[in-house]
């Protein structure tokens, strides 16, 4: 008798283990087709939100400040009264620096012989002296006509009312700013942009329908003196 | 053979089912390989976009303040979510199509990322075409609409919103995206073309596998079909091999057994026929008794051939291989034949050609046996001329050392077509020559067997009516420290001359013998010798009254001299009952009587505890000699 219940029951267990496994994959697999999918959908949505945040960094201007509407008076800059004179400021190690001296070359490219231009180079006090020696330096300094200089403590930068590297400033024989702004039209992208356009323009043809009031992009060039720790001072 | 098939639709649903699956598989497993190959990638994109971001822009500043770039955390973590989505699918479903979807989204997403990290150069915009060639590797052509689908959002959401990103300059045509994408587009329509002459390829690959395997079935299945034949047969075969050979060894075992059965009454005719010879006086009873004993004979020399060939039929011949002396041989052989040869009128010559082995390792029994028959044979069909035994060594370096025995005769000859059947069992040349010169046709039979046994083997020549030449060659084993007897003649055999024994002598007078004999007319035969010779016997039916009989003389000190025992007897066979005896400290001589002749019935009658052995038919002074140089001889067991 238990021989034959042990052979009647075990093919039912079987069975029935059969059929709860076949279930489980069946249910295993339903979830793996809507799971991955819907995690996919998740991984894309968090992708976007990183391009999003990348790209708002990118597009976002430097500190506005008010603007210096005539050559300062106590500037130990020498403006050309040739030629209109082409302030820029920059940050000697900010990345996004180096496609505004990109423009840079362009502008002394296409306007060969129309521009003096003064490039200052911002060093903190309590830097060495070979700070702002940086690759940056080299590569304006390699641009024709560009006469490259150390603003120590932005001392020159505080005049011309300059706080984003990458400010630039045109001015004329008399003095007068005809432009002020950046040259690039987002942090560290070369390319077409309002501020080069219009400075081109000026300096070809005296005059420019372009807006003379650029964004500028780039690392705040003087920061905050209290927030720089002694690791900064390198 | 694609023809085979489209003619048997079934078969090619088969191949077209197959061949689909085959493709399916190979896909599979280059979806797998391409996920991979894309996981080492994807990997390697992330490692290089982190280095490039340290690179290019590892800190941003505010003034003398510094801090990690915003572009370092994105190559690690934007990048980092972009490539282990794909790498982790790969692991947990490979070749799926999701993951091959999501990988030309993660591709195409690392190309999106690389030109931010890298400022928008537009040299970076290089990896999506070099991407795209690479997903092609997958041979799916939907990888690439993903990819593509992808990359043009990617430049319309940034060409509307951020061209300068993309395109380099801050204001943009609208059609600018559509330019872009149509080159993606004309780089995704030679991919395409790619792809499709690749899955065509592969397609026919499968083809072509699925028909060759389908054809390996077929041949196999027909291979198989035949061999389970072939195997059937050769079963067959071989019950019907086994039922033949063990058909043949149940005659054979029934013809030793007849044959055994014979022998034992034949022993008690020769012998009481021996013993009649030296009785009887009258011309006509001695001749009557020569006459009996002649038949006797003959019939004896018949049952020991249809013996002999019994044995060797079923595979029961055994054979020694102890060192023997060619000369011996040959003198044993030419002594036995010379008689008859003279008794016919011509000689019987022997001539050794160059050198012969001092000794060889053969059976020396059945060596003079063969001789003997051949030799008998030369003699019997010779009526004039001569009978020469030429014996030389075939030494050649090349083969095994062999001696040849030339047995050369001047008879009747045999026609060339009767040589063959000479080697026949129960066949002579013809008919005409049995009735003629008698004979069972056994002898040349059992020779050539008992030569092959020795290792070597027999030919003939022969001229009808000139005479034939037997060439019997033997294995002589290694003859490497054997000696060569150079210039071996005639005068070196030694011919055995024949005495009569001295009648009056009594080798075993006063002896006691104990005779062991279940067969009452052995009974009579051996124990009327043993008391011709002298002795005292008594007779015992069987082992255990042996043993009783042996035990008790011994008991009262008086014990036999020697114990005669037959080793095949009911009750209480020889072999026990001399193992037995020999346990309880028997030490006298016992020699073993049997029927059997081989060596091995020796050997198993000493293993057994007996000193000497005698076979029979008896050989009546043999037996005598035997027996006497036993006595007095203290024995060792």
């Amino acid at each position: 008798m238990y021989a034959v219940k042990t052979t009647v029951s075990l093919p039912d267990s079987n069975q029935a283990s059969l059929v709860r496994k076949k279930a489980d994959v069946q249910n295993r697999s339903k979830i793996s087709r809507l799971v991955l999918p819907a995690v996919t959908l998740v991984w894309l949505g968090m992708i976007g939100i990183g391009m999003a945040w990348m790209w708002q960094y990118e597009v976002t201007p430097g500190e506005a400040t008010t603007t210096v509407m005539s050559w300062p008076t106590g500037s130990q800059i020498e403006r050309s009264l040739e030629r209109p004179t082409l302030v820029l400021f920059a940050h000697p190690r900010c990345p996004c620096t180096r496609a505004t001296i990109r423009e840079l070359a362009l502008i002394v490219a296409r306007c060969p012989d129309l521009v003096d231009i003064q490039m200052l180079f911002f060093r903190p006090t309590g830097f060495s002296a070979e700070w702002e020696k940086t690759d940056l330096w080299s590569s304006a300094e390699a641009i024709p006509g560009v006469t490259v200089v150390c603003d120590v403590d932005g001392t020159e930068a505080k005049r011309f009312k300059a706080t984003t590297s990458g400010y630039s400033l045109l001015y004329n024989t008399d003095g007068r700013l005809l432009f002020h702004g950046g040259i690039t039209g987002s942090r560290g992208h070369s390319g077409d942009n309002v501020g080069r356009s219009a400075i081109e323009s000026l300096l070809r043809d005296g005059e420019t329908n372009q807006n003379q009031n650029a964004l500028v992009f780039g690392c705040p060039l003087l920061g905050q003196e209290d927030v720089c720790g002694t690791e900064c001072r390198k | 053979m694609n023809s085979i098939f489209t003619a048997h639709p079934t078969l090619e649903e088969d191949v077209s089912q197959r061949a689909e699956n085959l493709f399916q598989e190979n896909r599979t497993r280059i979806f797998q390989r391409t996920d991979r190959l894309f996981v080492g990638l994807l990997l390697l994109q992330w490692v290089a976009g982190i280095i490039a971001a340290i690179w290019i822009s590892p800190q941003t500043w505010a003034g003398a303040y510094s801090e990690t770039h915003l572009h370092v955390w994105s190559a690690i973590f934007l990048g980092g979510l972009i490539t282990f989505f794909p790498v982790s699918l790969v692991l947990i479903c490979p070749g799926t199509t999701l993951t091959r979807h999501v990988i030309a989204i993660s591709q195409m997403l690392t190309a999106a990322l690389l030109i931010h990290l890298s400022g928008g150069r537009i040299e970076t915009h290089f990896h999506i075409f070099g991407s795209l060639a690479f997903l092609a590797c997958y041979r799916d052509w939907r990888v690439l609409i993903s990819a593509t689908i992808v990359v043009t959002l990617d430049h319309y959401i940034r060409g509307v919103f951020y061209p300068q990103s993309v395109f380099g300059i801050l204001t943009a045509s609208s059609w600018r995206v559509f330019e872009h994408a149509g080159w993606v587009i004309f780089e995704d329509v030679f991919l395409l073309i790619t792809i499709s002459q690749s899955l065509k390829e592969m397609r026919a690959a499968a083809r072509h596998r699925a028909a060759l395997e389908r054809t390996n079935e077929i041949v196999e299945a027909e291979v198989k079909s035949r061999t389970d034949d072939l195997v059937l047969q050769a079963k067959e075969l071989k019950i019907s091999r086994e039922r033949a050979l063990a058909a043949d060894r149940s005659k054979s075992e029934f013809l030793a057994n007849m044959s055994h059965e014979i022998r034992t009454p034949m022993t008690a005719i020769l012998g009481f026929t021996d013993l009649l010879l030296e009785k009887v006086e009258e011309k006509e009873s001695v001749e009557a008794v020569r006459t009996v004993k002649h038949n006797g004979e003959y019939l004896m020399n018949l049952i020991n051939d249809i013996l002999d060939l019994s044995k060797i039929e079923a595979g029961k011949i055994e054979k020694e291989e102890i060192d023997c002396s060619v000369l011996e041989v040959v003198s044993d052989v030419v002594s036995l034949m010379r008689v008859r040869a003279a008794a016919k009128g011509f000689p019987l010559d022997v001539r050794f050609d160059g050198p012969i082995p001092e000794k060889i390792q053969s059976d020396p029994t059945r060596l003079r046996q063969i001789l003997i028959n051949i030799v008998g044979n030369a003699i019997k069909f010779t009526e004039t001329g001569s009978v020469q035994i030429v014996t030389r060594l075939l030494n050649n370096t090349e083969e095994e050392p062999k001696l040849q025995f030339e047995i050369i005769d001047s008879g009747i000859g045999i026609p060339e077509h009767s040589i063959e059947k000479l080697f026949s069992a129960f066949t002579q040349a013809d008919n005409s020559t049995t009735r003629q010169f008698g004979g069972t046709g056994l002898g040349l039979t059992i020779s050539k067997r008992l030569v092959e046994l020795l290792g070597g083997d027999i030919s003939i020549e022969s001229n009808v009516g000139k005479g034939s030449t037997f060439s019997v060659t033997v294995s002589t084993g290694p003859l490497k420290n054997v000696q060569l007897m150079h210039n071996v003649t005639v005068a070196c055999i030694k011919t055995v001359d024949v005495k009569l024994p001295d009648d009056t002598v009594l080798p075993l007078d006063q002896r006691r013998v104990l005779l062991v004999e279940d067969g009452p007319d052995n009974q009579r035969l051996i124990g009327f010798v043993l008391k011709k010779a002298g002795a005292e016997v008594t007779l015992a039916d069987n082992g255990q009254i042996g043993c009783e009989l042996a035990t008790a003389a011994k008991s009262k000190g008086h014990p036999f001299d020697v114990i005669l025992m037959d080793m095949q007897m009911p009750i209480l066979d020889g072999y026990a009952a001399t193992q037995r005896l020999r346990e309880t400290g028997y030490t006298q001589p016992i020699i073993a009587l049997t029927a059997h002749a081989m060596a091995s019935d020796r050997q198993k009658c000493i293993d057994a505890g007996c000193n000497d052995y005698a076979t029979k038919p008896i050989d009546q002074k043999k037996l005598i000699k035997l027996v006497a140089s036993y006595i007095d001889v203290p024995t060792e067991v």
